[in-house]
């Protein structure tokens, strides 16, 4: 009896605890996976599509800080009311991905109207698949999709995994994808003017029990010359600051 | 009145003539196709250029007359409306932030100013030509028509300042080709 009572008492305990002990929970876009750790190694992340993980909070995931790849998720969840006024932190660029060595001699952007290739994208609802399908339409080389065996993925990380192992001639991911892959793949060129803005935004959640207090700290870090160091470091553009 | 301010004169009235203004009977409205965009987002990026270009220009002071010098003001300002007219056309799904770029256009004497103006003006001409053939839109088609005659007028203008007889149409140039040149008078502001 008194054992199960010492019990209580402890559970009762750790239920008390203010849940600012509690590690921040942050769902963040796929190509933050290998930068956000360096940022804040405490944090909880989940990773993945931004569009999944915006329906994901829009269904009550335990989310404190949303960070998306393109600006339409976080801004549809601002709109909902189910988080604070989305900021932009980071940008990127678009890059061709081959396997090391390019062995289907793919050798540009242009090399994919050769048709008969294996092309690895991300699916048109993840921000990685909008960017490619723009950044195709601006080279007016939309035929491609048609031209070459197209596989569609569900995020960033998928493109770059099935190109890198073979599994793909080509696929289009964010440069900071491509450099943590360099040993496996190689880059080709895609021209500056046509690249679309690819935009960053984080926002804070707004849900019962979130830790808003630590997402804003997280948020803030992002932004701060620390933030904006590592972010460089991995190879992302940085806005201006404000 | 001399030969120089009459071939002026002349040039001031086909430039303002050749440039779009909305006195014309109004075309199509411009709904691209698909790839069409292409053509429209090459034009809203070179347009900036352009723009900046003029504004170098006009940065080297005395190298050029007065009236020379409200010619660089006014072709600088019908850019400049031309990035806002294509990313109009874009819609905002697909406008070309202008911010997105850093424009890096080097002029350091008249000549130089001349020979730079010129090449950007054929290549971003070239590109409108290709686009007038080939859109799938007939709004998209005339718009890059109207372009083209304004930058034509331009080039034909900055080739009789250089000493040059003006020339003709420019030959067609497709996006791979014009997309590299236009790459080097750009840089990534974030990097």
């Amino acid at each position: 009896m008194k054992r199960t009572a010492i019990a209580a008492l402890v559970a009762g305990a750790a239920l008390a605890l203010p849940p600012a002990a509690e590690a921040l929970t942050v769902y963040a876009a796929t190509s933050l996976t290998n930068v956000m750790p360096e940022i804040d190694r405490g944090a909880t992340y989940s990773f993945g599509g931004s569009n999944t993980l915006q329906l994901q909070i829009e269904r009550g995931a335990p989310a404190d800080l949303f960070l998306s790849a393109e600006p339409k998720e976080a801004q549809a969840l601002y709109r909902g009311g189910r988080c604070e006024r989305p900021r932009t932190f980071a940008t990127n660029k678009l890059v061709l991905i081959v396997p090391e060595g390019d062995p289907a001699r793919v050798g540009s952007v242009y090399g994919l109207r050769r048709g008969g290739l294996k092309l690895s994208i991300g699916n048109p609802n993840v921000p990685i698949g909008d960017y490619t399908r723009k950044l195709l339409r601006r080279l007016r080389l939309s035929r491609v999709l048609q031209t070459n065996t197209v596989s569609e993925q569900s995020n960033v990380g998928q493109v770059l995994s099935q190109v890198a192992f073979g599994g793909a001639d080509a696929g289009f991911v964010y440069v900071t994808d491509a450099r943590a892959q360099r040993d496996r793949v190689d880059s080709l060129f895609v021209a500056k003017w046509a690249q679309p803005p690819v935009r960053y935004q984080g926002c804070v959640v707004r849900r019962d029990g979130a830790d808003q207090a630590g997402a804003r700290r997280l948020l803030r870090t992002l932004r701060s010359t620390r933030g904006r160091r590592a972010l460089r470091r991995f190879g992302f553009g940085l806005p201006p600051r404000g | 009145m001399t030969r120089r301010s009459v071939l002026q004169g002349a040039a001031a009235a086909t430039v303002a003539a050749a440039l779009p203004d909305g006195a014309v009977a109004a075309p199509p409205a411009p709904a691209p196709i698909g790839d069409d965009v292409g053509f429209l987002s090459f034009g809203a990026v070179a347009e900036s250029v352009l723009a900046s270009f003029y504004t170098r220009a006009q940065a080297l002071g005395d190298a050029w007359s007065g009236g020379e010098r409200r010619l660089l003001d006014a072709a600088h300002d019908r850019h400049r409306a031309n990035v806002d007219r294509l990313n109009a056309v874009l819609g905002p799904d697909d406008a070309v932030p202008l911010d997105d770029f850093s424009r890096r256009v080097r002029v350091g004497t008249r000549a130089g100013a001349l020979k730079v103006g010129r090449e950007l003006e054929t290549l971003v001409a070239g590109v409108y030509l290709n686009g007038a053939g080939y859109a799938a839109d007939p709004g998209t088609r005339i718009l890059l028509a109207r372009l083209l005659a304004a930058g034509h007028a331009c080039e034909a203008w900055l080739a009789r300042l250089a000493g040059h007889p003006a020339a003709g149409l420019p030959a067609p140039v497709d996006l791979d080709t014009a997309g590299l040149r236009l790459d080097t008078y750009l840089r990534d502001p974030s990097s």
